[in-house]
C-alpha cells in the first residue's frame, strides 16, 4: 500500500487563528430573566434615520415613468445620460457594467424581432432575400433601426434605474419611511419585497449562466453559434421562474412565522426625519415631473416611428424642452439632491 | 401544550394523505427530534403546529389540533406566531431586512410591542448571543451560520413558547451547526421552552433531546426516548445509527458474553468510555498504525498528476483575496475532499479548476489537455474533459424530463446516433434512473436529483469531476448511497475533487483531504492524518478514541475501529 505523506503548511498561520481552538466556547447564554427589562440605546448604532432613501425612490420612479411617456429617441438618450450621471454622482457607475453584456442581448434580440414583426418603413436600408421562396423578403429600414434603438434605450433606463434602487437605497429605510408617512403596511411590504427579488434574480441570473456554460462546453461546438447562444439565454427562463415561484413561497412562510400582518397596529423601531433637502428635492422632482406630464398631455415631444416618423428630430422647440431637461435634471443631480448613500 | 388528535392531512392534488391519524401531546419543556425517510411527513407535521397547514398550504384534514389552548386549523400562522418561532432551512430566504437589526426588530413590530420594549429585547437578545459586531452589519455580508443565528435570534426576539426548526443546519458548517445545536441545549435547559426539530446531524443532538417521533407514510411509528428507539431498531439497517451507538452495537455482537449486552445504549461520549473503555482498553492501540479499511486512491501515480495547480492566487473584483498560494497535484482514482469553513474558498477553487473564474495568478494544468492559463468555461476542449455539479441539484435543469436532461448533453458529442442513445440508457441504468426518465427533473426525490445531476457531468465520460456540497439536505441513508456511487465512479479512473463541509462523509470517503482556511492550503493529506488534527472537522469516533488512548490517533470511522478489535 503506498502512503500519502502528510503535508502541513503554513503552520504558523493555523496555530495563530483563533478559531482552531479545541471546541471554541460556544456563545453564552443565560437566563432570559437576568437580563435587565429596560436599558438604554447607549451600545447601539443610532436608530434615527434620513429619508434618503425615499428621495432617490422617488427620482428613480419619476425617471422609469418618463421613459414609458415618451418616445422620442433624443430625449430617452437624455433620460439614458441622466441616469449614468446620477450613477456616476454617487460613485455607482463601475457596479452598474453587469449589465452591458444583457443590454446587447436584449438589443440583437429587439432588431430580430422588430425586422421580423414590423418589416414597414420608407427607407429600405439592406434588403435580405431568403433562401427558399417560401419565405418573403426581409426589408431592413431606417425605421427598424430606429425603433430597435429606442426600444434599447428604454430597456437599458429600466436595467439601470432597478440596478441603482438595489445599490443606492436601503429597503429597510425605505419600508421605515413609507410607514411614517402611513402608506399600509401591506403595500409597503409588497412593494419593497418585489424590490428585494431584483438582486436575487440578479444572482439566479448568474448562476444559472454558470451552469449553461459548463453545459456549452459539454455539448461540444455548440456555444459558437449565436441562435444557440440565444436558444441557451431563453432556456433559463423556465428554471428562473421556478427558482423565483419556490423562493417566494418560502418568503412568504418565513413572514408568515414572524407575525407579518396580525391585526395588531404595527409600530416602528426607528424613527425617520426629513431635512429641508429632501423637501426640496421631492418637489423639484414633483415639480419637474408635473411639467413633463403636462407636455406629454399636450402632444410636445411626441415622436412615433411606424409606419414613418411623425416628426422631425430637431424642432426648435423640442430641443429648447430637452435641453431645459438636461439643465435641470444636472441642477436637481449636482445641487438639490442629498449627498448622503445608503446606510 | 401541544395537542394532536386524530388528526390527517392531505395535500391538494396528493393521492395520499400525507399525516394519517396523528396522535401526539407535547409537555413544556420538552426538546423533540422528527425522524423518518424524505416524505413521510415530518416538515407536515411541523407546519401543522404553527398553522401553515391548512392557510398557507392547501389541503384537506380530520382530527383536530390544539396549542397552548389555541386551534391552529382556525388561527392563521401569523397569529400562531406570537406563540411559536419557526426556524426554516434556508437563512437567506427568511431573512427579510438588509440590516441585522432592522432584522431583530422586524417580528417586534409586526407584534406591535412598543419601542422601549422592541429596544430592550434586542439589547437582551444580542448579550445572549454575544451579537454587538453583527448588529451594525448588513445581512447579506453575513456567513450562513451567522444567518441562522441571526434567524433564530430574531424569533427568540418574540418571545415564543414553542420553537420549531426545519433542518436548521443544511446550510452550515460543522462549527457553526455545533455553536447552533449547543444554543439549543442551553435554551432547553435553562427555559421551559418546547422545542420540536427535524435535523439529519442526529449525532450531535441525541444527547440533549427528551424524546424521538418516527414517522414512516406519514403514521407515528415510534415515540419514545433515544435508548428505546436504537434498542428498538437496532437490526434495522434503514436506520442509520450515530457512530457511538453503532460502534457500541458492533462490540456487543462480537463479545455478547462479556456483560455489555446490559450496557446503556451511549448517547454521548461519556456515557460509551464508561461503558465500553475498558473493553477497548486491553485492544492494542498503541502501535497506531493506518487502517486497512482507510479509504484508498485506485491508482497511485502522483508522477503523472491529472490535474496540477500551480500557485494559484483569485481575487474578486472586489479586491478581496479568496485564494492564495494554492499548490496541489492530483492523480487518477482519487478522491479529494476539500473541506473548511464556510467562506473559505472551497468552492472558489473549484470554479477556478473548471474555469468559471479565471485566476489572478497562478497555473492550472490538466494533464489530458496540457493548456495552461489564461483559460475559460468557453473552452469546450478543457470543459469536455470535466464534469461539474452544482451544490443544488435542481437548479442545473432545464428540460422537461431526466432523458432530454441527458440527451441535451450527449447531442453535441462525436457519437453516431445509436451509440448516443445507448450512452444515454448506460448512464440511466448506471445511476438507476431508468424509471424515472420520463419525470419532469424538479419533480423526483433529492437524493434522485443528485444522482441525475451526477449522471449529466459523466455522461461525457469527463477525467475529471468536481462536485459541490454533495450531501446537501441529505439524510444519512442518502449519503450512503451517494458514498457508493462516487466510489463507482472513482473505480472508472475518474480524478473526483468535492467541496464539503460535511466531515463525517469525507471521512468516509475521501483518500485524500485538503484543508482550506485564510484563503490557503492549511493540510493535504490521507483523512486519518488530517482529520485528527482539526479538532472541529475530526469524527466523533477518533475524538473518543483520542481520550480512550490520550493519544491522537488515525481512528475517524467505526469500520476503522473494528478492524484493530478484531485484529486482537
Amino acid at each position: 500500500m503506498v502512503t500519502y505523506p502528510i503535508e502541513i503548511r503554513n503552520l504558523d498561520n493555523f496555530l495563530h487563528f483563533p478559531n482552531f481552538h479545541f471546541l471554541q466556547n460556544s456563545p453564552v447564554i443565560n437566563r432570559l430573566s437576568t437580563v435587565p427589562k429596560k436599558t438604554s440605546l447607549y451600545s447601539f448604532p443610532s436608530a434615527t434615520r434620513d429619508a434618503g432613501s425615499l428621495v432617490f425612490t422617488f427620482y428613480l420612479f419619476s425617471t422609469f415613468l418618463l421613459t414609458f411617456l415618451y418616445d422620442h429617441p433624443l430625449l430617452l438618450t437624455i433620460i439614458l445620460v441622466n441616469v449614468l450621471w446620477f450613477a456616476q454622482r454617487y460613485g455607482v457607475l463601475p457596479q452598474l457594467k453587469m449589465y452591458k453584456s444583457m443590454i446587447l442581448y436584449i438589443s440583437l434580440f429587439l432588431f430580430i424581432i422588430n425586422i421580423l414583426l414590423n418589416p414597414v418603413g420608407d427607407l429600405v436600408l439592406w434588403r435580405i432575400f431568403p433562401p427558399s421562396r417560401f419565405f418573403s423578403e426581409i426589408n431592413i429600414t431606417i425605421e427598424n433601426i430606429v425603433a430597435t434603438y429606442i426600444g434599447v434605450i428604454r430597456l437599458s433606463i429600466v436595467l439601470l434605474v432597478f440596478g441603482l434602487f438595489n445599490l443606492l437605497v436601503s429597503n429597510d429605510d425605505l419600508m421605515g419611511i413609507m410607514l411614517k408617512i402611513r402608506i399600509p403596511h401591506k403595500i409597503v411590504l409588497l412593494i419593497t419585497l418585489s424590490l428585494k427579488f431584483f438582486p436575487l434574480l440578479t444572482q439566479d441570473i448568474t448562476n444559472l449562466q454558470e451552469i449553461q456554460k459548463i453545459q456549452q462546453g459539454q455539448v461540444s461546438g455548440q456555444s459558437q453559434k449565436i441562435l444557440n447562444k440565444l436558444r441557451t439565454k431563453i432556456n433559463i427562463i423556465l428554471p428562473l421562474l421556478t427558482n423565483s415561484l419556490e423562493r417566494s413561497i418560502q418568503i412568504a412562510q418565513a413572514l408568515e412565522a414572524r407575525a407579518f400582518g396580525i391585526s395588531k397596529k404595527r409600530t416602528s423601531y426607528f424613527h425617520y426625519s426629513f431635512t429641508f433637502q429632501d423637501y426640496a428635492s421631492f418637489l423639484s422632482i414633483l415639480g419637474a415631473s408635473t411639467i413633463q406630464i403636462y407636455l406629454w398631455v399636450q402632444g410636445l415631444l411626441d415622436f412615433s416611428v411606424y409606419p414613418s416618423f411623425s416628426s422631425t428630430f430637431f424642432s426648435i422647440t423640442d430641443i429648447i424642452l430637452m435641453f431645459s431637461i438636461l439643465v435641470f435634471n444636472v441642477i436637481l443631480i449636482y445641487i438639490i439632491f442629498p449627498r448622503r448613500r445608503k446606510q | 401544550m401541544i395537542n394532536f388528535t386524530n388528526f390527517s392531512f392531505q395535500y391538494n392534488n396528493s393521492p395520499d394523505p400525507t399525516l394519517s391519524h396523528i396522535n401526539l401531546q407535547v409537555s413544556q419543556g420538552e426538546y423533540v427530534l422528527i425522524m423518518g425517510p424524505s416524505g413521510s411527513g415530518k416538515s407536515t407535521l411541523l407546519r401543522a403546529i404553527n398553522g401553515l397547514i391548512p392557510h398557507f398550504f392547501g389541503g384537506n384534514y380530520a382530527g383536530n389540533i390544539l396549542v397552548d389552548g389555541k386551534n391552529p386549523l382556525r388561527i392563521p400562522p401569523n397569529e400562531m406566531a406570537e406563540d411559536i418561532g419557526y426556524l426554516f432551512q434556508n437563512p437567506d430566504n427568511q431573512l427579510l431586512m438588509e440590516k441585522v437589526i432592522a432584522e431583530l426588530a422586524f417580528g417586534l413590530e409586526n407584534l406591535a410591542i412598543p419601542l422601549e420594549d422592541i429596544e430592550a429585547r434586542i439589547q437582551e437578545i444580542t448579550q445572549i448571543f454575544s451579537l454587538h459586531d453583527l448588529i451594525p452589519r448588513r445581512v447579506n455580508e453575513l456567513s450562513g451560520g451567522q444567518k441562522q443565528t441571526i434567524a433564530l435570534a430574531s424569533l427568540l426576539a418574540m418571545q415564543p413558547k414553542i420553537l420549531l426548526f426545519d433542518e436548521p443546519t443544511s446550510e452550515l458548517d460543522p462549527l457553526a451547526a455545533r455553536k447552533l445545536f449547543a444554543n439549543l441545549s442551553k435554551l432547553n435547559s435553562t427555559s421551559n421552552y418546547i422545542i420540536i426539530i427535524i435535523e439529519h446531524n442526529i449525532a450531535e443532538i441525541i444527547d440533549d433531546i427528551d424524546r424521538i417521533l418516527y414517522l414512516e407514510d406519514g403514521k407515528i411509528q415510534f415515540d419514545g426516548n433515544p435508548q428505546n428507539f436504537y434498542r428498538k431498531y437496532e437490526k434495522n439497517p434503514e436506520i442509520l445509527k450515530p457512530s457511538l451507538i453503532d460502534l457500541s452495537f458492533q462490540i456487543q455482537e462480537i463479545e455478547p458474553d462479556k456483560g455489555m449486552l446490559n450496557a446503556p445504549i451511549p448517547l454521548n461520549q461519556s456515557q460509551f468510555l464508561e461503558s465500553y473503555s475498558a473493553f477497548l482498553s486491553q485492544r492494542t492501540f498503541e502501535h497506531l498504525r493506518l487502517p486497512q479499511s482507510t479509504p484508498k486512491p485506485i491508482e497511485q501515480r502522483l508522477d503523472l498528476p491529472l490535474l496540477s495547480v500551480e500557485n494559484l492566487y483569485f481575487a474578486y473584483s472586489s479586491g478581496s483575496e479568496v485564494l492564495s498560494q494554492i499548490y496541489f497535484h492530483a492523480a487518477a482514482g482519487e478522491i479529494i475532499c476539500i473541506i473548511g469553513k464556510n467562506g473559505s474558498g472551497k468552492t472558489t477553487l473549484l470554479k477556478n479548476i473548471i474555469g468559471l473564474l479565471i485566476p489572478t495568478k497562478g497555473n492550472i494544468r490538466i494533464n489530458r489537455n496540457p493548456k495552461t492559463l489564461p483559460r475559460n468555461a468557453n473552452d469546450n476542449e478543457v470543459l469536455l474533459s470535466q464534469g461539474y455539479v452544482f451544490q443544488n441539484p435542481s437548479a442545473q435543469f432545464f428540460r422537461d424530463s431526466v432523458r432530454q436532461e441527458l440527451e441535451y448533453i450527449v447531442r453535441g458529442l462525436p457519437l453516431t446516433k445509436e451509440e448516443k442513445i445507448d450512452r444515454v440508457d448506460e448512464i440511466l441504468r448506471f445511476f438507476h434512473l431508468t424509471s424515472l426518465q420520463s419525470k419532469y427533473p424538479r419533480f423526483i426525490s433529492l437524493g434522485e436529483q443528485q444522482r441525475l445531476a451526477l449522471a449529466t457531468a459523466l455522461i461525457v465520460k469527463p477525467h475529471l469531476l468536481l462536485i459541490d456540497e454533495p450531501t446537501h439536505g441529505m439524510d444519512a441513508i442518502q449519503k450512503v448511497h451517494l458514498l457508493s456511487y462516487l466510489r463507482k465512479i472513482q473505480k472508472e479512473g475518474c480524478l473526483i475533487l468535492i467541496a464539503t463541509h460535511d466531515h463525517q462523509f469525507a471521512s468516509s470517503l475521501a483518500t485524500r483531504i485538503l484543508y482550506l482556511d485564510n484563503h490557503q492550503i492549511i493540510f493535504d493529506g490521507p483523512p486519518n492524518q488530517v482529520l485528527p488534527y482539526l479538532p472541529d472537522f475530526t469524527t466523533v469516533i477518533n475524538d473518543t478514541m483520542n481520550k480512550l488512548t490520550g493519544k491522537t490517533t488515525p481512528y475517524l470511522t467505526v469500520a476503522e475501529v473494528m478492524e484493530v478489535v478484531n485484529h486482537e
